[in-house]
């Protein structure tokens, strides 16, 4: 399974950049098609987040929605001033609160690169005090997933204020342009979801590195017996923040490529469904598996685009009964239903008494 | 207190002296009558409303209280002939009193002969009617009055209603008899009302300093529009009075609001408390996190409102009781689906606790939608019943409201039932004892799974009265348990794991915070400051406030 990491991420990255290249040579795709597979590209970006801390450093987050929202607002808020500067007119929160000009931290945003710049250090600043003051008090298992749970709703009632500038209620859109591509033109949706792939293709290369390197090793060793390894005598801390940031600044990523692709942001990234979503599709694709994180959220948002489409009435029944029923038979997600196939069959009935360590 | 006493000497001063400078004092009381019944024949308003405060003084212009009660009689039956048009003039000055089948000299109150003359009741024009109305009603309460607790409370509403046209004479003679504290307080009400728009500087500044001792939203916008007319170089000392009676009235309602937030709080953390006891105890016991709580909260609300309408149409004489019947439907119904819970889910995962929180989040999606899909998505509408409508006037205008005082003793009575059934019996017993040591009480005999089982129902049970307890006060729609998880996650972080008390003192932390700084800075600022509280908790205890001292 995890030699086939790399494969992949070759494939991804390929595919990325002819898709880019494509779109530079005039030919013509379905945007609706390259909406949607960027849209889930990202998300299995995010999901590749989320696995690099909980299936490889054993803590759960349920609120990974905080960092995916960090890098949506940052990239709406260059693209809202970039949008403002081209065209002039102003978006609709400025009408709403009756303010002139942008607020004062929208100095400098219309940069591209201070925007990767700030991102950078905005998430950066978030995860390192939020992880450090969480880690080193010892806060694990589920009451640090109830704790980040907790801050992703905060956050959420935050945005949800129309005096802070970041849209409130309805949230920031009216995008128009993005490097110079109009967001109406048929290359603009193959360019963004090309470099989509193409950055999930590395992120994926990245942490298939990271795993194998000797902190991915202090990553697991943490996983399995973190009290242990702290009666050798390492410091356990600074493990989990280092994996903590790394983790953060990926999902920050696949939210800055997210947003433009979908043309709005709003606080509702930030409710604490979303968070436990991505947990989901980790947990459904298997945790501990970079691939099967990834292909839990290409199967799971998948099926939410066609079924909501289809049966918007029992998607949330099918959504609970798959979680509870993987969740309870499945304790690897899909990696087990893999085995369900090969001859490994025998191990998985006696699987959800095993001690698993999650 | 000593400033209304002191108000009072001041009163039957004013009730002998002042009252008698008036020039139709100088008349006898039968010339009076005479003069009265005259000006109310002219049916003109300006001397119909003079000539009635008139009489409203005359009445009470004498030190013998028999003759007072003589005159308000007078006075009673007149005025009610005036209203009841049994009281008519000719144009030639005669007049008489209609009672049953006599006519009545009005003045003497003798039977008299009628002539062949035309009589006609005087018009009443709409400007007359308030002050007939407040003259005949303080008369009523003069004259019905026979010592402490027998004020006619009736007749006192109508006054406060209208406080502009009593009389302060009579007001005056009112408040020297004998009444009890809090119809005391109500007739200076209403009298300083009256007397704040007077010319006279005294009765201005006596009505001030009455006034600020009767603080509310009222008072003081009325002050406030006195003050404005003050002239503060003429009068600088009415000036300084209506200020420090503002200031007064203004530092009462804060302390008011500061009260009604305390009691709001302490409702709120009743909730929060019923929400998340359940997790407390749970988790103490198995490490596990259950997300659906919230959910379990809702359907103990659905479960009411349906009990709510299976009585409406069954029994409708048993619906105001519907709150207390729905008690054990809801224990049952929300116990025992956290029993299924714990027997299809949760038992599968006890060695994998993270995952629990992604299954019973599966749970909990289920739930709503099943919700949504059987009841729709809009608010329930919750019948309250006359017990929990309105509250009592305490303070400023802090108000006890029914419905929050319910929610508090019913809170308070499940902490009890729930320290009795942990410290008192077996049952309680054995939950201790694996919350302690699993393994070791296992190996003593203790039914572990039959104890983890059970308590997760009585969790569930103990959520979904929380649904019942904040129905009458909180919307009630599918997702509404979403806005208490994650206070009620809060609690469990703050409070300790599987300590009760923690859970109180945690309950009572979140939700005073979120009262107190929800007006104020928004929801936001509320959840971080309990955020901060916590991350600043745990730094120096790692497993919340009260712990239970565990061997691991």
């Amino acid at each position: 399974m995890l030699r086939s990491s790399e494969k992949f991420a070759v494939i991804f990255f390929l595919a990325g950049s002819l898709l880019v290249m494509a779109s530079f040579m005039g030919i013509e795709t379905s945007t609706y098609l390259m909406n949607l597979i960027g849209q889930i590209a990202a998300f299995s970006l995010l999901a590749l987040s989320l696995d690099l801390i909980w299936g490889f450093c054993g803590i759960l987050s349920l609120g990974h929605g905080l960092y995916f929202a960090i890098g949506g607002y940052l990239v709406a808020m260059h693209l809202v001033k970039v949008a403002f500067e081209k065209t002039g007119t102003p978006p609709d929160f400025m009408l709403f609160m009756g303010w002139e000009e942008l607020p004062a931290y929208y100095f400098g945003i219309e940069s591209f690169a201070y925007l990767l710049f700030i991102v950078f250090v905005v998430t950066l600043s978030v995860s390192l005090i939020f992880g450090y003051f969480s880690f080193r008090s010892r806060v694990t298992g589920v009451y640090f997933a109830i704790i980040t749970q907790a801050l992703v709703y905060m956050a959420m009632l935050f945005m949800f204020r129309n005096d802070t500038g970041f849209g409130g209620n309805n949230g920031m859109t009216g995008f128009s342009e993005i490097f110079g591509l109009n967001f109406r033109e048929n290359k603009t949706a193959t360019v963004l979801c090309g470099i989509s792939l193409a950055v999930l293709g590395l992120s994926l290369l990245g942490c298939k590195k990271l795993v194998d390197a000797p902190l991915g090793r202090f990553m697991r060793a943490v996983k399995e017996d973190e009290s242990r390894l702290r009666f050798l005598g390492f410091d356990t801390v600074y493990v989990k923040l280092t994996a903590w940031c790394i983790s953060a600044i990926l999902a920050a990523i696949a939210g800055l490529l997210y947003v433009p692709q979908v043309g709005i942001i709003n606080p509702r990234v930030l409710s604490p469904e979303l968070s436990i979503e991505i947990a989901v599709w980790v947990a459904i694709g298997g945790r501990g598996s970079l691939i099967g994180a990834i292909f839990g959220a290409v199967v799971v948002s998948g099926l939410k685009f066609i079924l909501t489409g289809l049966v918007p009435e029992l998607w949330p029944f099918i959504l609970a009964i798959l979680v509870v029923g993987i969740v309870i038979y499945l304790p690897n997600g899909f990696s087990d239903g893999v085995k369900v196939f090969s001859s490994n069959a025998r191990s998985l009935v006696s699987a959800p008494h095993r001690k698993l360590q999650s | 207190m000593t400033k209304i006493i002191l108000g009072i000497f001041w009163l039957t001063f004013a009730a002998t002296g002042v009252a008698a400078s008036d020039h139709s004092q100088k008349m006898s009381w039968i010339e009076f009558k005479n003069h009265f019944i005259t000006e109310i024949c002219s049916s003109k308003p300006k001397r119909m409303k003079a000539v009635l405060q008139e009489l409203g003084s005359f009445t009470v212009a004498n030190q013998d209280s028999k003759i007072i009660k003589k005159r308000t009689q007078w006075a009673t039956d007149l005025i009610s002939g005036i209203q009841t048009k049994n009281f008519r003039c000719s144009k030639g000055g005669k007049t008489y009193l209609k009672r049953g089948d006599k006519f009545l000299n009005p003045a003497l109150m003798v039977e008299i002969k009628l002539g062949d003359e035309k009589y006609k009741a005087p018009f009443l024009h709409l400007p007359v009617r308030p002050t007939l109305e407040t003259i005949l009603a303080t008369s009523k309460l003069i004259n019905s009055f026979e010592g402490p607790g027998s004020l006619d409370l009736d007749q006192l509403a109508l006054l406060e209603k209208k406080p502009d046209f009593i009389n302060t004479d009579q007001m005056a003679y009112l408040l020297t008899s004998q009444l009890s504290d809090s119809s005391r307080e109500r007739l200076v009400f209403v009298r300083a009302f009256k007397m704040l728009k007077s010319e006279n500087v005294d009765e201005v500044s006596e009505a001030l300093r009455n006034l600020s001792n009767i603080p509310s939203r009222k008072t003081l916008t009325a002050i406030v529009k006195v003050r404005k007319n003050i002239d503060p170089v003429k009068n600088p000392e009415l000036m300084k009075i209506a200020d420090d009676a503002i200031a007064e009235i203004n530092l009462s309602i804060q302390i008011g609001k500061a009260m009604s937030i305390v009691y709001s709080g302490l409702s709120y953390s009743s909730i929060l408390f019923l929400a998340s006891i359940g997790l407390a105890i749970v988790f103490g016991l198995m490490g596990v996190i259950n997300l659906a709580q919230g959910e379990l909260i809702m359907i103990g609300a659905y479960v009411t409102f349906v009990i709510q309408e299976c009585l409406a149409a069954i029994f409708p004489s048993m619906l105001p009781l519907y709150l207390l019947i729905s008690i054990p439907f809801v224990f049952l119904v929300t116990g025992g689906m956290g029993a299924l819970i714990e027997y299809s889910v949760i038992r599968h995962l006890y060695t994998r606790p993270l995952m629990t929180l992604l299954a019973t989040w599966g749970v909990s999606i289920f739930l709503i939608n099943m919700i949504r899909v059987s009841f729709g998505t809009q608010n329930l509408e919750f019948y309250v019943p006359d017990y929990l409508v309105g509250g009592l006037s305490v303070f400023g205008d802090f108000l006890i409201t029914w419905n929050r005082l319910a929610t508090i003793i019913f809170a308070i009575v499940i902490l009890i039932f729930t320290l009795l059934l942990v410290k008192k019996t077996r049952f309680g017993m054995n939950v201790r004892a694996v919350t302690e040591n699993r393994a070791m009480a296992g190996a003593i005999g203790v039914n572990t799974r039959k104890v983890d089982l059970l308590s997760f129902a009585v969790g569930s049970g103990l959520a979904g009265l929380a649904g019942l307890a904040l129905s009458t006060i909180y919307n009630v729609n599918p997702t509404m348990g979403t806005n208490f998880i994650v206070d009620a996650f809060m609690v469990v972080v703050l409070g300790g794991v599987g300590s009760i008390w923690g859970t109180v003192f945690a309950a009572l932390l979140v939700g005073m915070i979120n009262v107190a700084v929800e007006p104020l800075y928004g929801a936001v600022a509320a959840k971080v400051l309990v955020m901060v509280l916590i991350i600043a908790v745990i730094q120096v205890r790692p497993e919340g406030i009260f712990t239970m001292k565990v061997r691991k």
